[in-house]
Order: structure tokens, then C-alpha cells, then sequence
């Protein structure tokens, strides 16, 4: 918690916490995919995309990827030209506290993997609640993975809460939650 | 009731800031008041609460202004002229802060704000002369013309308020506000309440009473689900009902903060329920069971919405039905399956209540719609005598309070995981728990042992340095008695040279060589 955030250097790299490299994040991949699996995907987003390192392949039929780094949605818009997706799969740059005035529509399904954490978002979580309420609807999933003793932002309101899920992840561990919209 | 924020942002940076979540509290807490602009305020309407901001700061765009918009409540924001587009570079003791821009000032007023004028610099001396304080209450014609009905209303600078400054804003204004001074009578010098960090308006004062019968394994989760609300009861009772499964071993390693009473012998729901409310100085007070648990903002969305239902009596919610047999239940109730659960292999089920109307009232005798986890004011519990032995309990008590002229509210949200338990997963469950016990005791006697163990360690160790330094010490006085036996011998010969013949024969000789040395030096 006592690293600060760097974000110019965030902004620069493509890959500034070596998710490639890391075989703990292969397996956090692999329980995203254990998880989210069965849900259905018309349209989904996923908060703190980067270069689409956990979601850039799901099966969906139109995907939004929410990153505050231009480097990381450049590098995964080109992907996604590459693939021939580039009409349907898209990589915005921007903040999840801005998601209301980005007029995305709504998602039934919605990712966030190590973004909503107070050092990172400051004491918003009500912000992020309505944030979240804006791009969502009833029956709309949210699948979150983050490092169990930093969350304390993770959204509730609105949510019920369908699967928890922990693992070892680094020196750390990781809790996955997956919720569900009903109200 | 004039409210003054300052600044809101993600963190409080000093006493003059607001957190988001804070500031998002603050106005839950103020839920069910008239909000107004301040050409509608009457000071003795004690529900008309007016939201100001002193200064147009960026981040109340930023961080206030989109959630007052989403509620509905309109706010007026005083306008330091001279800094449009600038900063507070005046306030020397605060964080270097923007202002917001024209174009962002219009966007406030989109957003349901209202400008009004807090002077060109917000500097005036102790005893302005009358010029500088007309040039200073003055609004700029351009600012007129771009803005047309704002600035009708004035805030003080430091809340100042001379008297030669109330007459002046009487002659170019509609009201005029001070800071914590002032005069509710006194249009031209209304006082107003400054927000600062953690200020609370209204407590929702709740007992949770969780009541546990033999559901000692299913305690853990209950108990972190009220640990973990958004908002904390009042206070939290623990009530043990003689249980013969080792909760009452288990509760007491489980309970912290929380007040526990266990019964001397098993008194069954009613009498138990009963004995429990003895006990409850709060408002309002609601039953948990054990075995169940709740959504982490219940205690938060009912105190919000009996906040907005000031005369309600009872505030109920929608459930989710949990466990292995929750789909026998669900069937049922007709209740609506939203998920399953990959982990344990399980459905979930919410179930829906209606709404408190004329029409669901007259069907409650038959047909109960307020579950036995609903909140209810503990003075409407006491006029009717409590719970009564007339199965089922709590069914009965709702039928009663409503007789007696109660009125529900319903939350509309599911914040009550209701669980439908099997006996194998209970046992599951209870072997695991009795194995945490087991291991918990196991590492309490561990950490006992490693103590004893590091004290006679260090006890060892002290006592072998002790030694050593013994032993240093004697070798020490042993080395000193020789050398003062040295010293002593040395004196002695030294002496019996001195009283020698040969030492006094030659002193004529050493004196002549000492004058010769003095003779060659100069």
C-alpha cells in the first residue's frame, strides 16, 4: 500500500507489472475464465483494460476496453484491427470515475482487475457506485479480481454477490467476486 | 438550515475538505429533508436545507456537483469574482486549489446550481470605508449579462459582517449569510453551518441483536457480514440460546467488540426475542439469525430509507435465498433465480416483497410479506407487548403493529442472504469449524510455548553474558592489583636511588650538564 502510483510511468509502458512474464498471472487468467465462463456476453467491458491481457479474446459480441493509458488502448486497438474485430472491439482511453459523462451505453458484463483500490481511486467508492449504475442495467455482471486485503472499494450497491473466490497471486492473495445486478 | 462545504475531492486534505464518500453520506444522511434554492428558503422551515459552497472550486464540478444533480437537490455556489479561472493563491494556509472556469461555471449552472457573489477578492479589512466595500459587493455587469438571474444572494467574506456591510447588501442584494454567526430573523445576516470531515447530521440508531440456537458453524460469516457494513448499528448483542453444539465454547473466541449473553438454559424464540429487547436503548432494533447474513450496505439502505419515511415503523427488504435447499424453498415462494455460484456448485434465488400499500396490508394477516430480519422501532415493539407465543412469531408481531396503527416501508433491495441448510452441510460446515478451533487452540498454546521458550532462551543467554562479564571484571582487578603491586616496587627502587651514594656524588655533575644544555640553546 505504501508504493505510490506512478502513473507517468504507467502511461509509457506496455506491460508496467510483467503480466507476460509472471506465472501468477496465468493463473489469474485462468480463473477469470473459470469464472466467467458461463455468463453471457452481448456486450462487455472491461475497466482497466490495458492491452487486454485478461480479456481482449473472451467471446463477446461487442467489447469496450476503459484504460488511462494511451500507449496500452493504441497497442490493443491495433490488435484488434489485426484480428479483424476492429468494428466491434474497441480501447478508450479514460476513467472509470468518468464513465457516466462517456455516454458508452450499458454492459451485461462488466470486468475490473486491480483498479479499484482506495490508493488509486481515493475515498469514492459512492462515486464508483453510481459510475458502475450508469453502464449497467438489471441482470448486468461484474466480475472483479483484486488483492484481498487492499479492496475495500469494491461496489456493492445495486449487486448481490454470487461467487467468491481466493487464490495465491504473487507474494499476495487474490480474491475474485463476481455479482450480479437484480434491483 | 444553510449548509457551507468548502471542498470535496477524493481525499480530505485539510479540515476544509470533504471526502466523496463522506460528502455521499452527509447527504444520505439529510434524505427526507425539502431541499431548496436559497429563493426559497425559509429559515424557519427547521426541514428546508439549503447546499452552498464557498468559493466555485473546480472539484465541486469535479466530485459534488454530478450527485446533486442525480438526486435532485439544487445548490447555490458563491463566486470570488476576481479568480474566476484562477486559483486560491488569497488563502495562504490552504492547498494552491483551482477555480472553475466560465465554461465551468455554466456547466454547474446545468447541473442545477445557482451563482451567487461572495465579493471581487474576498480581502476586506477589519473597517472598510463604504467605497471599497460597495466596489467589493459589487457584481460585474458582464457577469450579469452572462449569468442573468444569479447572483441575487451574498455570502460575507470570513463571515464579516459590519454593520455598514449589512446595509450595503441590503441595497444590492436578496439575502446575505454569514458563516457560523448570524441571525435566523435577520435576512441580511443568516447563519449558516459549516461541513467539515466525518460531521453527521442524523445517526441511525439500531441495536443488531443476532440470535444463534445450535448454528455455531454458520456464526463466522454472520458476523463478518455485519462487520463489514457500510454502516455500523449502534451497537451489536450476540444472544446464545443454551446451544449444545459448542457454539458456546466457539462464540466467545468469534465475539470481539460485539456485547454476548449467553442463556443459562434454552428459553425458545419468544421468551429468548423478548428477553433480548430488555436490553435495547436504541431506536430501532432488528433479529439476525446465525445462519444467516447480510448484504454489506443493509443497515445503510434501511437507515436511508427510514430516514425518508420519518414515520414508518417498520422498514422490511427483499432476501436472496442461499444453501443446498434453497431451490425447495425458491419453487415455492416463486422466487427468481439470478445466479449460480461456480464455487459451491449452488443457485441463488431472490425473492421479492411487495410494496406496504392499503391493498398488501389487507392480505398481511393472511399472506406475510415482512420478514423476521425487518428493522422496527422499538417503542412500537414495547406498545404491543413484544412477541407473543402464537406461531409464526414474527408474523404475528407485524399483524399487531400494523393493528396498532404502524406503517411499513419497503427496501427494495434483496439485503438478507437467507439461507436453506441441509444436516450433511451443516456438519460440513461444523467439523470445519471445530477443526479452526482446534488449530486456533493448537497456535495459542504454540505462541504460549515459543514465549516460555524465547524467555528461558534469553534467560540462558543473560546469564552466560552475566558470566563473562564475571569474569572480565575479576581478570580486570586481578591486572589492577598488579599493576599497583608494579607501581609500588617502582616507587620503592626509585626511592632507594634516590637515597644512594652514587645519586647524591653525582648531582654536581648532572646540574652542570643541565646549565651546559641551556647555555648551547640560547
Amino acid at each position: 500500500m505504501s508504493k505510490v502510483f506512478n502513473i507517468d510511468e504507467y502511461e509509457n509502458s506496455l506491460d508496467p507489472w510483467g503480466y507476460e512474464i509472471n506465472p501468477s498471472d496465468a493463473v489469474r487468467r485462468q480463473w477469470f475464465h473459470t469464472f466467467s465462463s458461463s455468463i453471457p456476453k452481448s456486450r462487455t467491458l472491461d475497466i482497466g483494460a490495458g492491452v487486454g491481457f485478461i480479456s481482449k479474446d473472451i467471446e463477446t459480441h461487442e467489447y469496450v476496453g476503459l484504460d488511462i493509458s494511451q500507449t496500452s488502448t493504441s497497442e490493443l486497438n491495433t490488435y484488434f484491427a489485426k484480428i479483424g474485430k476492429k468494428n466491434t472491439h474497441k480501447a478508450i482511453k479514460g476513467s472509470v470515475l468518468d464513465l457516466e459523462i462517456m455516454n458508452l451505453g450499458t454492459f451485461d458484463f462488466i470486468i475490473s482487475t486491480g483498479v479499484f483500490y482506495e490508493h488509486y481511486l481515493g475515498k469514492n467508492r459512492s462515486n464508483l457506485e453510481s459510475q458502475l449504475k450508469s453502464v449497467s442495467d438489471y441482470g448486468t455482471y461484474l466480475l472483479t479480481i483484486h488483492i484481498a486485503d487492499w479492496q475495500t472499494l469494491i461496489p456493492s450497491l445495486g449487486f448481490i454477490e454470487l461467487d467468491r473466490w481466493q487464490y495465491p497471486y504473487r507474494e499476495f492473495t487474490h480474491e475474485l467476486i463476481l455479482q450480479r445486478r437484480v434491483v | 438550515m444553510i449548509l457551507t462545504f468548502h471542498k470535496v475531492a477524493a481525499i480530505s486534505k485539510t479540515f476544509w475538505w470533504i471526502d466523496n464518500d463522506d460528502f455521499y453520506r452527509i447527504l444520505n444522511e439529510l434524505e427526507g429533508r425539502e431541499f431548496v434554492y436559497l429563493d426559497d428558503y425559509d429559515s424557519k422551515n427547521l426541514n428546508h436545507v439549503v447546499v452552498t459552497f464557498d468559493g466555485p472550486y473546480s472539484v465541486i464540478l469535479e466530485y459534488a456537483a454530478h450527485e446533486l444533480f442525480r438526486r435532485g437537490i439544487p445548490f447555490e455556489v458563491y463566486v470570488i469574482g476576481d479568480y474566476i479561472n484562477g486559483n486560491n493563491q488569497f488563502d495562504t494556509v490552504e492547498p494552491l486549489t483551482d477555480f472553475c472556469t466560465l465554461e465551468e461555471l455554466k456547466t454547474l449552472v446545468n447541473l442545477g446550481g445557482r451563482l451567487q457573489w461572495h465579493t471581487r477578492t474576498h480581502q476586506l479589512g477589519i473597517s472598510p470605508q463604504t467605497e471599497s466595500i460597495v466596489r467589493e459587493f459589487t457584481v460585474p455587469q458582464e457577469l450579469v449579462e452572462k449569468f442573468p438571474n444569479h447572483f441575487k444572494h451574498f455570502a460575507y467574506p470570513h463571515g464579516n459582517a459590519t454593520l455598514e456591510m449589512r446595509r450595503i447588501a441590503k441595497t444590492l442584494f436578496q439575502s446575505a449569510a454569514s458563516v457560523d454567526d448570524g441571525d435566523p430573523e435577520d435576512k441580511f445576516y443568516l447563519p449558516r453551518t459549516t461541513v467539515g470531515p466525518g460531521h453527521s447530521f442524523k445517526k441511525f440508531d439500531l441495536t443488531l441483536i443476532i440470535v444463534n440456537h445450535n448454528y455455531g458453524h454458520f456464526f463466522s460469516e454472520c458476523i463478518e457480514s455485519v462487520r463489514n457494513q457500510s454502516l455500523m448499528p449502534s451497537e451489536v448483542h450476540v444472544v446464545d440460546d443454551f446451544s449444545g453444539d459448542g457454539s458456546r465454547d466457539l462464540l466467545p473466541t468469534l465475539v470481539d467488540k460485539e456485547e454476548l449473553f449467553l442463556n443459562d438454559k434454552n428459553l425458545g424464540i419468544v421468551d429468548n426475542f423478548n428477553n433480548a429487547m430488555t436490553r435495547v436503548t436504541t431506536e430501532f432494533a432488528m433479529f439476525l439469525g446465525a445462519d444467516n447474513y447480510l448484504h454489506p450496505r443493509a443497515i445503510e439502505l434501511i437507515g436511508r430509507s427510514l430516514s425518508k419515511n420519518p414515520v414508518a415503523d417498520i422498514a422490511y427488504f427483499d432476501m436472496m435465498i442461499v444453501g443446498p435447499l434453497g431451490w425447495e424453498l425458491a419453487s415455492k415462494v416463486n422466487a427468481k433465480k439470478v445466479g449460480h455460484s461456480t464455487r459451491d456448485n449452488l443457485d441463488l434465488f431472490h425473492w421479492e416483497f411487495p410494496d406496504f400499500t392499503p391493498e398488501s396490508v389487507e392480505k398481511l394477516k393472511s399472506n406475510n410479506f415482512i420478514n423476521g430480519s425487518a428493522v422496527f422501532r422499538t417503542e412500537a415493539f414495547r406498545s404491543v407487548g413484544g412477541y407473543k407465543k402464537s406461531y409464526p412469531e414474527d408474523h404475528n408481531l407485524w399483524v399487531r403493529m400494523v393493528e396498532n396503527g404502524s406503517t411499513a416501508v419497503r427496501v427494495p433491495n434483496p439485503l438478507l442472504y437467507y439461507r436453506q441448510h441441509s444436516v450433511s452441510q451443516a456438519n460440513t460446515a461444523l467439523n470445519a469449524l471445530l477443526e479452526v478451533k482446534h488449530l486456533r487452540r493448537l497456535n495459542s498454546n504454540l505462541v504460549q510455548e515459543n514465549s516460555i521458550l524465547g524467555a528461558n532462551q534469553t534467560n540462558q543467554e543473560l546469564t552466560k553474558t552475566n558470566q563473562e562479564l564475571t569474569k572480565t571484571n575479576q581478570e580486570l582487578t586481578k591486572t589492577n592489583q598488579e599493576l599497583t603491586k608494579t607501581n609500588q616496587e617502582l616507587n620503592q627502587n626509585l626511592l632507594l636511588i634516590r637515597n644512594s651514594t652514587i645519586w647524591r656524588v653525582t648531582k654536581p655533575i648532572r646540574v652542570s650538564i643541565e646549565l651546559l644544555k641551556k647555555f648551547v640553546k640560547h
